[in-house]
């Protein structure tokens, strides 16, 4: 019978009066004697510790009621203690099937005799059923108890209570259930009941004066071997707290024992005057081996209360409804179960959750923090904040906080809600908060390598939702593959391109509301995959590429372009192509090529890394780009440009050569004849000479000067025609220098020296050598477009230079062709040696003549024209 | 200035004027004619040396110190030749060193490691010595024969055995010789068997450097074997031998002109073929 919704605010409490709520729906229900049922609380969250839901069970006008906690999920075996303190009391365990099947069940009943009273029960999809212990046990007997066991068919599933009163005493007692967990080990355990009241009852309960309660602890053995139990009592009162030891206690299976806690007050062992008590109850075994409960109740039954044991301790508890006003009043605690110090912070929830009342208390092991929240509002104490509850605030919901802990608290609670008018107080579980799987944020990642990276690792609050960093907390940091990266700490560095998975562990409080959020241990896993980096491309030089020629050696500079072959992509790139000439992870040497027609334009240049080692590029499934970003390069075609040819040649014309100098000696005027066989042979010897350091025959200045000229004379070129067709010019190789530029053309070469003793070796002074800069191009900081030719002789020229010339290095010869934007040429910038004959679309314009042979070797290597020296 | 002076003056102005420009100019030519080369200057010596030591040397420094016998270079010579990466460059400096008396063996040994292959060389003559032929130029068909054989370029810029016949192996026997160490004696007698008359041209100049009289012979037998032209220059060598059968063969083989020049040389004070 689904019932109206109610819409719930974050902190918020609402109550449902179910009487009154069925009477509206389903009026036919009431009015029957022992009707009962089951309630189902769905609602909207992600899980269910979005919501604490009960249901409480009053008669009215008597100190009886009850409460039923919600949980989201069955007990497949609970263990517990029927009790029926007098013939007239009643014990019910109430059953209900949550699930959408039928379940069966087995339940056994044991008393005191050892007598066994089994019971199959199957229940219904929903289905509620209530089983009268006293009739089953067939125990009538005042003070009868015994054990209690259910064990859930597989795959099933029940809800379980068990409640014990008595109309006519007016007692009524809860009789916690505890749940077996199918897969469990022995082990330490410890229950602790928080609010166990003593013989002197507080006077916050509002007991009548004169009431001695007999607080009372009912122990059973629900396993199967002996077992020894540890009590311990932490006492308090207005003014005083204490830790007293109980004499430790040895159950045999199956054994029921009850701790009388007023006969350790009378003896002494515990204070007279402590008015409550948090009891321990460590012992070792499984889960659910050891059923306690505890309850104080007077004489007549009539004034009591219980509080429950619950095992382990918490970071976070969303409690319940407090209740304060004339009749009522709740006292809520927190204590610290751990072994070092904690702050406590219980935080108090009113209008709808809109206000807040905090208390924040450093706890030492041992030691609660105590609110009594009559007096609270009562009072107007202050809380931390300054804050007060407002007079005529009457309920509200909690939460408690374990603020040093966030992760695994140390925190336990217990709160009691006392109904003065008829002298019952009733206790109230807070829901714990734990924290669901953690997991590494992002999920998987790819990055590139050689990088270190800060992990984050969080975990989702199961209340709140929050997603919280708990990277700091993770233990235990590896990575599956330390190739691919090592994960030691946080910090995850990256090594080389692959996969691998790394992890870390830790220990949270895990999201099972009923068992009191256990700790669970994770280990949650990134996939990573590292890759190879995105090529930078920091530099292109020259990055001024003329078009209709190849630019040689263009150096691309920056990192990560791979050790296989690189691609160099082109924006636009119609009408260029590259070849490489080198490459390495760092830099690119290659040849660009601009086709004829290419206009002027800035172009996009970027490298695309083709990976390592013969191995492709790895990016991380797409997640890295093995392609630079684009560095800018200029195309630049010299708008209706003519072709200008410079043809650097020597004339052997030249006045200075013509005659020669005098006043060589007349065995080097022998030696340097090349008429006949023999004398090409001597003149070839005298050269070798020369080429080896030998100055053979330079005995004067004017042995140096004869031989000097002697030997330009004799490797001088023809001169050229006026007109040319300048490709056939190139390849006919009658020049010392050749530089082509213009209309889309571009080429320069240095030349080959005759061989002055006509022994017919092609390059006497073996190939000519271009200098660095040779066929440099650009654009001038004046704003021309220039291609730079520069060289000088050979190897074996040079040596024998230097041999006739005081080891005086060779000058260089150079032609710069420049262009300006509206494609007139300039020329004029040569060498001062040899003869430069200028061509403008093949017919000579311009011949420039040489210097004196003297003049030029006058100057040394230092006589050369570097690209940055073209204004 | 014309407006102020006579024709007179002019005139012997002009007659005095080209006196002294002719008389400036003979001074001039007689002054660089007989100004001595760089290399030829002992007293550039120490310039030589500090060259060699800046490590910004040409090879005609390390000869000047060579010839100069300036041991105090040994130390200088023996830095660079461990600096020094170019063989060519390396095997002059050790020549050099030998020269000088320097102990260690193993200059010698990268002097004679450097000039055996050069010896062993079966690439023939890149001159065409063919009497018949036009023109003495190469390369020669043998040379052209052998490249092919050794699947080289025969010439052009992009060869390199055109050179080594030409330059590099003789440039390295040469290196050899001028060390005037008789232990290069039997290297030098078997390059007069190379088939490289550059080569057998040089080896017979280093004997004579040496003034191993024993291999007069054999340089003799290899004018014998050579053609005119290269017998010519071979038996130049033999002019530095004071010795009868050696001049009876430059008589031979030598032009007579060129035999006096040479003679006159050596007259002079030229004692041996690559003194000064």
């Amino acid at each position: 019978m689904p019932l109206t919704p109610v819409n719930l605010k974050p902190n918020e409490i609402v109550s449902v009066n179910l009487h009154d709520a069925v009477a509206s729906a389903k009026p036919e229900l009431l009015g029957k004697t022992g009707a009962f049922g089951s309630v189902v609380f769905r609602f909207d969250g992600r899980t269910a510790s979005n919501a604490f839901a009960a249901s409480l069970v009053r008669r009215e006008g008597h100190p009886i009621d009850f409460h039923f906690d919600a949980y989201d999920s069955g007990s497949t075996a609970v263990e517990g203690i029927w009790y029926l303190p007098a013939e007239s009391s009643t014990d019910y365990l109430i059953l209900s099937n949550p699930t959408g099947k039928p379940v069966t069940a087995n339940l056994t009943l044991s008393d005191a005799s050892g007598a066994a009273h089994p019971l199959s029960l199957t229940l219904g999809p929903g289905q509620s059923q209530r089983t009268n212990i006293g009739e089953m046990s067939h125990s009538s007997a005042g003070g009868a108890i015994g054990g209690l066991s259910l064990f859930v068919a597989k795959d099933g599933a029940l809800s379980a209570t068990e409640i014990v009163f008595d109309e006519t005493t007016g007692f009524a007692a809860i009789m916690k259930l505890f749940d077996r967990e199918p897969r469990d080990e022995a082990k330490n355990h410890v229950l602790r009941a928080p609010m166990m009241a003593l013989s002197q009852p507080d006077h916050s309960l509002g007991f009548p004066n004169g009431a001695v309660l007999d607080p009372k602890i009912f122990l059973r053995n629900a396993g199967s071997a002996s077992m020894v139990v540890s009590p311990g009592v932490n006492w308090r009162n207005d003014s005083d707290a204490g830790t007293s030891p109980l004499p430790p206690i040895t159950l045999l299976p199956g054994q029921i024992n009850v701790i009388n806690l007023a006969d350790f007050q009378k003896s002494g062992k515990l204070p007279a005057e402590a008015t409550w008590s948090t009891v321990t109850l460590g012992y070792t075994g499984r889960r659910a081996d050891l059923v306690a409960v505890a309850m104080s109740y007077d004489k007549t039954s009539r004034y009591g209360l219980q509080t429950p044991f619950i095992e382990g301790t918490n970071r976070l508890f969303m409690g319940s409804m407090w209740h304060a006003d004339a009749a009522h009043n709740t006292l809520i605690t927190t204590g610290n179960g751990g072994t070092e110090k904690t702050r406590a912070q219980a935080t108090l929830y009113y209008n709808g959750g809109t206000g807040e009342y905090r208390v924040e208390k450093p706890l030492s092991p041992g030691q609660q923090l105590w609110l009594d929240v009559g007096q609270l509002v009562r009072d107007q104490v202050a809380d931390s904040d300054g804050r007060t509850i407002p007079p005529g605030i009457m309920t509200g919901s909690y939460e408690l906080r374990d603020l040093d802990h966030p992760l695994v608290g140390m925190l336990y609670e217990g709160k009691l809600v006392i109904d003065k008018t008829y002298g019952h107080a009733s206790y109230g579980c807070a829901g714990c908060c734990g924290w669901l799987e953690p997991a590494f944020d992002p999920d998987s990642v790819g990055l590139p390598s050689d990088i270190d990276y800060g992990e984050l690792v969080d975990s989702e609050d199961a209340c709140s939702h929050d997603l919280d960093d708990i990277t700091d907390s993770m233990s235990d940091w590896q990575s599956s593959n330390t190739a691919v990266a090592t994960l030691t700490s946080p910090t995850l560095n990256t090594v080389a391109a692959g996969t691998t998975t790394g992890s870390a562990e830790v220990t949270l409080q895990s999201n099972l509301i009923g068992k009191n959020c256990p700790l669970e241990q994770w280990s949650p896993g990134q996939p990573i995959t590292v890759t190879n980096n995105t090529p930078i491309l920091t530099g292109i030089d020259p990055s001024d590429w003329p078009s209709g020629a190849t630019t040689p050696s263009v150096n691309f500079t920056g990192e990560y372009f791979g050790t296989n072959a690189p691609t160099l992509t082109f924006s636009p790139s119609s009408g260029i192509s590259y070849s490489l000439v080198s490459y390495n992870d760092t830099q690119i040497v290659a040849n660009i090529t601009v086709a004829s027609g290419t206009p002027t334009e800035d172009v996009d240049v970027s490298v695309t890394n083709n990976g390592y080692g013969g191995s492709g590029f790895q990016s991380g499934g797409g997640v890295v780009s093995p392609t630079s970003a684009p560095v800018y390069a200029t195309v630049r075609a010299p708008l209706n440009s003519p072709e200008v040819t410079v043809i650097a040649w020597v004339n052997g014309n030249a006045p200075d050569l013509n005659p020669l100098p005098t006043g060589e000696n007349s065995t080097l005027q022998s030696y340097l004849q090349n008429g006949t066989l023999a004398q090409q042979v001597v003149c070839a010897i005298q050269v070798t000479d020369w080429v080896a350091g030998f100055a053979t025959d330079i005995i004067t200045a004017a042995d140096s000067a004869y031989a000097n000229a002697w030997l330009i004379k004799n490797s001088a070129n023809t001169a050229p025609p006026r007109t040319i067709t300048p490709s056939a010019q190139n390849s006919g190789g009658n020049h010392r220098l050749f530089n082509d530029f213009g209309n889309g053309k571009a080429a320069y070469n240095v030349g080959i020296t005759p061989d002055p003793c006509n022994t017919g070796i092609l390059g006497w002074a073996s190939k000519g050598q271009p200098s660095q800069y040779m066929g440099a191009s650009g654009t001038s900081p004046s704003g021309e477009v220039y291609q730079l030719a520069e060289g000088r002789i050979g190897t074996v020229g040079q040596l024998g230079s230097e041999t006739i010339n005081g080891g005086r290095t060779v000058p260089w010869i150079w032609s710069v062709i420049e262009f300006n934007s509206s494609g007139t040429p300039t020329y004029d910038d040569v060498g001062m040696f040899p003869t430069y004959s200028v061509y403008v679309n093949g017919e000579i314009v311009i011949t420039y003549p040489q210097s004196t042979v003297a003049a030029f070797i006058a100057n040394n290597q230092t006589y050369q024209l570097e690209p940055s020296q073209i204004p | 200035m014309e407006d102020r002076m006579s024709t007179k003056r002019k005139f012997f102005s002009l007659i005095l004027c080209g006196l002294l420009t002719v008389l400036a100019y003979a001074q001039a030519e007689q002054s660089q004619s007989n100004k001595l080369a760089y290399a030829a200057d002992k007293a550039n010596v120490p310039d030589a040396i500090a060259k060699v030591k800046s490590g910004d040397f040409a090879l005609v420094h390390v000869e000047m110190i060579a010839d100069a016998r300036a041991v105090e270079a040994i130390p200088i010579l023996k830095e660079q030749f461990v600096r020094s990466q170019d063989p060519f460059v390396k095997a002059k400096i050790a020549s050099a060193l030998v020269r000088l008396g320097a102990k260690d063996e193993i200059y010698w040994d990268f002097l004679v490691k450097q000039v055996t292959p050069a010896v062993e060389s079966d690439a023939p003559d890149f001159m065409n010595f063919d009497s018949q032929a036009k023109t003495g130029a190469g390369p020669s068909p043998e040379f052209i024969a052998w490249a092919k054989a050794h699947n080289v370029p025969p010439n052009g810029p992009t060869g390199t055995a055109a050179e080594d016949s030409m330059y590099w192996f003789p440039g390295k026997v040469m290196m050899l010789g001028s060390t005037a160490d008789p232990r290069a004696i039997p290297l030098l007698q078997r390059a007069l068997l190379s088939p490289n008359h550059m080569i057998e041209i040089d080896a017979a100049k280093g004997l004579a450097e040496i003034q191993d009289k024993d291999s007069i012979p054999l340089i003799i037998e290899a004018c014998k074997r050579a053609p005119a032209a290269a017998a010519a220059v071979i038996a130049e060598s033999l002019v530095y031998f004071d010795d009868t059968e050696a001049q009876r063969a430059v008589d031979m083989y030598v032009p007579k002109d060129r035999a006096k020049i040479i003679r006159e040389a050596k007259a002079q004070g030229k004692k041996t073929p690559w003194s000064y």
